[in-house]
């Protein structure tokens, strides 16, 4: 895990620094309504940055300067994973494109299609039947029953 | 609190539509459970979007059931296929399983049921007990002492977590900075909302929590599946209902001879589920040991040994009722099923906390009261539903887990119904996949979102009433123990190593 730890406490202690200078500054207002006593509307977001932060920039020094390499060290998220999260985020925001496009009953079937072939399905007997199926039955009890209509 | 309050709070777990709601939690549980991938925080999340519509005493009350039904259902594919549902019901394969070899199957899955029943109901009488009284001598806090007691209990929670004190610290604080995002609690002014009007409520709860715990763990199974598909074959499944005569049941005789396992492992759970942070799995374990060391015959642990099954369940099943203790009078939720349960009572309207039994007594008696009628039905259901139960752990996780997927996108929506609430669900999986393989825990940074806001409302009250001079808090004993406390906690468990025994699995 030394190598993971380096490289995630790196990028957690950047965006730290990066909230600390950019994101809070700009989008949280900095002074005290009233003018009387307690924090502001910034205080709480500051000191909850400036601390993981630190704690970010902690564990990136120990790693890097009291932990030693080893070689048996694998990488926790291989290239392999990363072409997963890839593909499977893609899948995520097009389902979420098509449900807020074409709605739930015309997304949901392409969605229960595509997690069933991800999942190693591929007789089209099971993926169209249960594409068709469990969609219009979510559809219907979000609908019937809880009188909610889905998009 | 008058004791009419007390009597109608119970009287009113009774009513139809509550009892209807508490099975169907229970069998839902059970059976979310009983799937291996599939555990109790992840059904409760899911299901929180379907109470809606529900008062909020039936909300509760089919949620809780889904979560003793869940607790209970991990023990099923433990015994049956030596693959625990949840996490909390790995000690239970170590004698399960060998019973199961052995033809007593069906004996293991009664036995952890009466114990799983008997262990759920000591800690739930525990937790009526306890909670009012320490719900009052919270409310003799000040909000000084409020925030250093949260202050300590993020930080315990954060540094036990997980495998990596440092890190779990790390997710924490990233919780709660979350969840400083949307309107400022005093002024009302937008922080980091960058424009939407739709995140100055906040980031979504139900979104992040369904995003982070459901969909990133599916998405975990589906790869998992994709590198191990022409691997090894799944652990040989044990048939349980060829078993004949004694072996079918647990006699009398056996069960006294287990009573004194299934009281001392109650204890144990109980006292585990009291104190945040220590989850189910832990005192599992911990039961399980006890019961070992105190036995006669401790060679035959292991072998399938049924007193093993009722430690281990009766154990990790007591954490249930006694993780409820800091969540209703302190606002601190035990573990990730309360922090959830935390999070729908909040939906609901009703904000945890000192002052819940006075505001919200005939609600937290009526909980109290669909707590033991779960466990009830639990054991109704749970020995009347035990070949369906077996049946479902056989389901491919190929045709569930689509309709999982497909539920938290329909009730993600239902939560704000806008599309940002799913594209923050979505978000939200993708960063819980990248936590979960980087040993991040993405329970201390769900529990620290949910009790973010009550730490910076004590924080901000106690700067107003000490007009911003810090020092004053020297002069409060009770703010300086916990602060103390928090700063050994930190030395502990970062500093020094943390004890192998707690570092629990994500």
């Amino acid at each position: 895990m030394r190598k993971a730890d380096i490289v995630s406490a790196g990028v957690v202690a950047v965006f730290g620094l990066f909230v600390l200078l950019v994101v809070i500054p700009v989008w949280v207002p900095g002074h005290l309504e009233g003018g009387g006593y307690g924090l502001r509307a910034q205080d709480f977001p500051l000191f909850t940055a400036i601390s993981f932060s630190l704690f970010a920039a902690g564990l990136f020094a120990y790693r890097v300067f009291f932990t030693k390499p080893d070689e048996a060290d694998e990488t926790p998220i291989p290239p392999k994973s990363w072409r997963f999260l890839a593909i499977a985020g893609g899948v995520l925001a097009a389902i979420t494109v098509l449900l807020d496009t074409v709605g739930f009953l015309a997304g949901g079937p392409v969605a229960i299609g595509a997690f069933m072939v991800m999942m190693g399905e591929r007789r089209p007997l099971p993926v169209v039947s249960l594409s068709l199926a469990a969609p219009l039955a979510v559809w219907l009890f979000f609908w019937k029953f809880l009188e909610f209509p889905l998009p | 609190m008058d004791f009419e309050t007390i009597i109608a709070g119970f009287a009113s777990s009774l009513t139809l539509a509550n009892l209807v709601f508490i099975c169907l939690g229970v069998i839902v549980g059970i059976v979310v459970g009983a799937i291996p991938g599939l555990n109790g925080p992840m059904a409760i999340a899911i299901c929180v979007p379907l109470t809606f519509v529900l008062d909020p005493l039936t909300a509760i009350a089919f949620l809780i059931g889904i979560n003793k039904g869940a607790n209970y259902g991990g023990s099923v594919s433990a015994i049956l296929i030596n693959v625990p549902g949840a996490a909390e019901a790995m000690a239970t394969t170590f004698d399960g399983y060998p019973l199961a070899r052995l033809g007593k199957g069906l004996k293991a899955l009664k036995m952890s049921l009466y114990a799983s029943v008997w262990g759920d109901t000591f800690s739930d009488l525990v937790l009526i007990l306890v909670a009012a009284p320490f719900a009052i001598m919270a409310l003799k806090m000040g909000p000084s002492e409020l925030f250093a007691v949260l202050l300590f209990a993020l930080t315990f929670i954060a540094a036990l977590v997980g495998s990596s004190a440092t890190k779990g610290i790390i997710a924490a604080i990233a919780g709660v900075f979350l969840s400083t995002v949307g309107l400022d609690p005093e002024a009302s002014t937008p922080r980091m909302t960058f424009g939407q009007l739709d995140l100055e409520e906040g980031v979504p709860l139900l979104a992040l929590i369904v995003g982070m715990l459901a969909l990133s763990e599916i998405l975990i199974q589906i790869e998992e599946g994709w590198r191990t598909r022409h691997a090894k074959e799944p652990e040989q499944r044990v048939s349980v209902f060829d078993a004949k005569g004694d072996d079918r049941r647990v006699t009398w005789p056996e069960f006294r001879g287990c009573l004194r396992t299934i009281f001392r492992s109650s204890i144990i759970g109980t006292v585990i589920g009291a104190l945040p942070g220590l989850g189910s799995t832990l005192a599992g374990f911990l039961g399980y040991g006890a019961a070992k060391r105190a036995s006669k015959t401790p060679d035959e642990f292991g072998k399938g040994k049924l007193e093993g099954v009722a430690a281990a369940e009766a154990a990790n099943s007591a954490v249930v009722g006694a993780n409820l203790i800091p969540t209703l009078s302190l606002g601190i939720p035990g573990n990730l099923s309360a922090a959830i349960l935390l999070g729908a009572l909040i939906i609901h309207g009703v904000q945890p906390g000192p002052m819940i039994f006075e505001s919200h007594g005939e609600l937290i008696y009526g909980i109290f009261g669909a707590m033991l009628v779960a466990n009830f039905a639990n054991l109704l259901i749970g020995h009347g539903g035990l070949r369906v139960f077996a049946y479902i752990i056989s389901l491919p996780n190929r045709y569930i887990h689509p309709v999982i997927v497909l539920m938290c996108f329909a009730g993600t929506y239902l939560t704000t119904q806008s599309m940002l609430a799913i594209g923050v669900m979505v978000g939200f999986a993708l960063l819980g996949y990248i936590m979960r393989k980087l040993d991040y825990s993405i329970v201390a940074f769900i529990i620290a979102f949910i009790m973010g806001p009550m730490t910076e409302d004590a924080l901000r009250q106690t700067m107003v009433l000490f007009g911003d001079r810090p020092t004053e808090l020297l002069t409060r004993p009770i703010t300086m123990v916990f602060f103390a406390l928090t700063a050994y906690s930190l030395w502990r468990f970062v500093v020094g190593r943390k004890p192998q025994i707690l570092a629990e699995p994500n």
